[in-house]
């Protein structure tokens, strides 16, 4: 009985020195946000006839990766409200994101002012939102351990894994998730060939649009329809060597799993190799839209005619 | 005896009673409310008794009283606790004499009292005087009530209920007609089914002509209880039936606006929110007097109450008065004056004045007088229209997403909202948001070489061409009525704005220009035979029009962002006219009125 003891005691004592060294890149690559865009409950959404009003938007990047030259756009009706600084309307933004050493990811706030410059003739009071976009290039990154098995009639029942479908939960720190990686050990002759099913979906709360559209998507301007659409390109490599994958650009529809199939057609593996583990390497680019909504109300004083 | 007596009654004596005492209870309830009889004695007949103490139903208001069958003269004596009133009062006729004399004696003594009494004494003695002849002749008075009861108990329970709920302001018509039906399912219940419809008949043959025309008129006495009650009635009648009017011409409006709007024929809107209703009323509208002799003059008042809004021009108001059919003729004077020009908020009574001599000479007497008020009035209409280019609606299709979602825009569909008064603007460009097509799409879509025209690029793709001088959407402005009631006369000027970088180009098909200013809303005003050519005058509502846009700048439109939210505007000034009539009669100078 003591030794029992002795032995669940030396367990503890080990385990907890063990837990504080866990990694801490495991916690910051989770997540299906990016950026956090926001306007403050501070903010002034009601406002007089002919007054200025100051807006404040809280950005916070929860996402994996920093973003760097993101650009934040305001949409707003010009024929009542007019931005009081003009250049401030769309300006470019850096933001950085969770890291071990900043865990929960950077924060910014910025304010913007507003100035009514007028009524409709009669309304005593008139809404109009005013409208906030932010837009930035944004990866997703995941190294997935996946089982290099040439062994697919399962000849050695000893061996170290099995080529089985990975499932990856609580995303990877941005608004693309890869939700799951099927690996397929393709029989080529004596050899295998592996290829991996990557399953990505669009989670995040903004739309995807190309990496090349991500500044278009907040400017204006004659634009192809190409670049607007929601395209990732996606790169993965297994032991240091690139894989192709299929279909690249990947296109995401709304709700929905979408998969592309990587693969190289020189890596083979045969019985000699073994079976083995891996780190699968994948990295999906594109550019992503955050948007944000503060309605607001201008109300007429009695006997207001005009701002002149 | 049940009720008073202390000896119980044996079967014998009560069979007598019943056979040949009069129903004092019945008797009791028709005093008080004529015709309500019938229920006590349907009361009496379900419970199959011949001495029941009930209270009967509240006829008009009146609690009908509770009454007992009382025995024959001497037992009856007995049965009130040995009370004698001596041997002359033991005969039939000495209790009807003691009855009246008891009457005459409380009339004398309430009339020496000199106390106000809502009621005329008199009455004492007619009651007395009743009493009377009901004990001495039990079954003809019974006859007679009954016959009364029959033939004009309707109308009798008609015009006290009327008159007794004529002060509360829930319907007392509806009051009366739900008596008038209870009356007539008692009657079928007590006379039979025969004897009913026949009741039923006389009371309906006498009923409808005397609500539905002015013979009341003739029949009784200006400001008597039974003209007042006619006169009472036939009004709430009216607003009841008008309400049901109107609420059947505004079901048929809404289904001819459901088929206009499906056919792209009608654009809606809302009102917006304003603390006090805008336009202008008349409300309170009534005459001195209803009845008034040839001699005399008629004097219809009314409260005018305006209402504007400050930044607009002031509302010019015009009121007159005349007699109904005879508006060149029979005309009255406005006092204190007819014309009036309102900034902002305004109340001030009126008064039409009219010598009552002509309108009695031409019109024979009945004539309905109109107070006529006419204004220019102004009411503008708002439309948020969201622009974006074609290629990113697309592309935010594709995504299964709606293009306005993707902006976090809630209010996708916007109505346009206009202002409130007699009015109501609805704008509409077509579905939202609106497409810009870049030009590089059009050259895609038909070729370099066989360059397109907007209108082609237009009705391929369903968009507006971007680039000099292409198609824009298409406003469409339609006016209908606000309120109920009055009618628009004429439209004297329609502003309409457009957003920057856009401009008007023609209005249901009629070119128009007006000067464009670079980087500005582009404002076109219409007056004069143009408006004229597009709504003659009295205006049919509702009316619509389309005005034909173009999109110089697209730049400027869309301001170097993905989304322009932009708004339509639309002022219009125009001449309405409310009127509201008044019932007089005049009636010859000599008549007692």
């Amino acid at each position: 009985m003591k030794k029992v003891i002795f032995v669940l005691l030396l367990l503890v004592a080990c385990m907890g020195p063990v837990q504080k060294k866990l990694p801490q890149s495991a916690e910051v690559m989770t997540g299906t946000s990016a950026l956090e865009v926001s306007f403050n409950p501070n903010s002034m959404k009601d406002l007089l006839m002919c007054q200025e009003a100051n807006v404040l938007v809280d950005m916070k990047n929860v996402g994996a990766l920093d973003i760097e030259g993101g650009i934040r756009s305001f949409i707003l009706e010009e024929q009542t409200l007019k931005p009081v600084k003009m250049e401030e309307k769309q300006k470019s933004f850096d933001l950085e994101g969770k890291s071990q050493f900043n865990p929960r990811g950077g924060v910014a706030q910025f304010e913007f002012k507003v100035k009514n410059v007028g009524l409709p003739e009669q309304l005593e009071s008139y809404d109009s939102p005013l409208i906030l976009q932010a837009c930035y290039t944004y990866k997703t990154s995941a190294g997935v351990q996946v089982c290099i098995d040439p062994d697919t009639k399962n000849v050695n029942p000893q061996k170290p894994c099995r080529a089985e479908p990975v499932s990856l939960s609580g995303g990877q720190g941005a608004p693309v998730a890869i939700t799951r990686v099927e690996p397929l050990m393709v029989p080529e002759g004596n050899k295998i060939s592996p290829k991996f099913a990557v399953y990505v979906q669009h989670v995040g709360l903004g739309t995807v649009v190309t990496e090349e559209g991500a500044e278009l998507a907040c400017t204006g301007g004659e634009e192809s329809k190409a670049r607007l659409s929601s395209y990732a390109t996606v790169k993965a490599d297994l032991q240091g060597r690139p894989l192709s994958c299929t279909p690249n650009p990947v296109r995401f529809e709304a709700g929905k799993e979408v998969r592309f199939i990587c693969d190289n057609e020189d890596a083979k593996f045969g019985s000699a190799e073994g079976t083995f583990t891996s780190i699968l390497n994948v990295e999906i680019s594109y550019g992503y839209v955050n948007t944000a909504v503060l309605p607001m109300k201008i109300t007429r004083l009695p006997g207001q005619e005009s701002c002149k | 005896m049940v009720l008073h007596g202390h000896a119980p009654p044996d079967d014998h004596l009560t069979g007598e009673l019943k056979k040949d005492m009069p129903n004092w209870k019945a008797w009791a309830a028709n005093f008080v409310a004529p015709g309500s009889g019938f229920l006590v004695k349907m009361a009496d007949k379900f419970k199959k008794k011949p001495v029941a103490a009930a209270a009967a139903g509240a006829v008009g208001g009146a609690a009908v009283a509770a009454a007992v069958r009382p025995a024959p003269a001497a037992p009856m004596m007995a049965s009130y606790g040995g009370s004698d009133f001596g041997s002359t009062f033991k005969s039939k006729a000495g209790k009807g004499l003691l009855i009246l004399l008891l009457s005459i004696t409380l009339y004398y003594v309430l009339l020496r009292l000199g106390v106000n009494w809502p009621f005329d004494l008199s009455l004492i003695v007619g009651l007395g005087f009743l009493a009377m002849f009901a004990i001495w002749w039990p079954e003809q008075v019974e006859k007679i009530f009954k016959f009364i009861a029959a033939g004009f108990g309707f109308f009798i329970i008609f015009v006290m209920s009327a008159l007794l709920f004529a002060r509360i302001p829930w319907m007392p018509h509806l009051f009366v007609i739900g008596f008038l039906f209870l009356a007539v399912f008692v009657s079928f219940q007590i006379a039979g089914r025969k004897w009913g419809w026949i009741i039923f008949m006389i009371n309906l043959l006498f009923y409808v002509p005397l609500m539905a025309t002015p013979m009341y008129q003739t029949l009784f006495v200006p400001g008597t209880p039974f003209y007042t009650a006619v006169e009472g009635q036939q009004q709430a009648w009216g607003v009841m039936f008008g309400g049901i009017g109107e609420v059947g011409s505004q079901i048929g409006k809404i289904a001819k606006e459901q088929v206009l709007i499906a056919s792209g024929d009608y654009e809606q809107g809302v009102e917006a929110e304003s603390e006090r209703p805008l336009g202008v009323f008349l409300d309170d509208v009534g005459a001195v007097a209803q009845i008034v002799k040839e001699n005399e003059v008629i004097d219809v008042y009314a409260r005018l109450r305006a209402e504007s809004f400050k930044t607009v021009e002031p509302v010019r108001i015009s009121v007159r008065c005349y007699v109904e059919d005879w508006a060149e003729k029979l005309t009255g004077e406005i006092r204190p004056r007819s014309q009036f020009s309102v900034e902002e908020y305004e109340l001030q009574d009126l008064d039409c004045i009219m010598s009552a001599k002509p309108v009695f000479d031409n019109t024979g007497g009945s004539a309905n007088i109109i107070i006529e008020t006419s204004f220019n009035f102004t009411t503008s209409s708002y439309l948020k229209g969201y622009f974006m280019e074609q290629d990113r609606i697309r592309a935010l299709r594709r995504q299964q997403l709606d293009p306005l979602d993707a902006f976090g825009i809630t209010d996708k569909n916007p109505l346009a909202v206009y202002t409130g008064g007699p009015l109501k603007i609805g704008l509409g460009v077509g579905q939202q948001p609106i497409a810009l097509l870049s030009e590089e799409e059009e050259i895609q879509i038909l070729g370099e070489t066989n360059p397109p025209t907007a209108a082609l690029v237009s009705e391929i793709t369903g968009a507006q061409t971007v680039g000099d001088g292409t198609f824009g959407p298409t406003l469409t402005i339609t006016l209908d009525r606000n309120w109920f009631e009055g009618e628009l006369f004429e439209v004297g000027k329609l502003i309409i704005t457009v957003p920057p970088g856009m401009s008007i180009d023609s209005v249901s098909g009629e070119k128009i220009s007006c000067p464009v200013q670079a980087g500005k809303e582009h404002t076109c005003t219409l007056s004069g035979d143009l408006l004229k050519k597009l709504f003659t005058s009295p205006v049919v509502l509702p009316k619509t029009i389309r005005v034909q846009t173009k999109i110089n700048d697209p730049d400027v439109l869309l301001a170097n962002a993905p989304l322009a939210i932009r708004s339509f505007k639309l002022t219009v000034t125009y001449k309405y006219i409310v009127k509201k009539e008044v019932s007089v009669t005049v009636r010859p100078a000599e008549s007692k009125v």
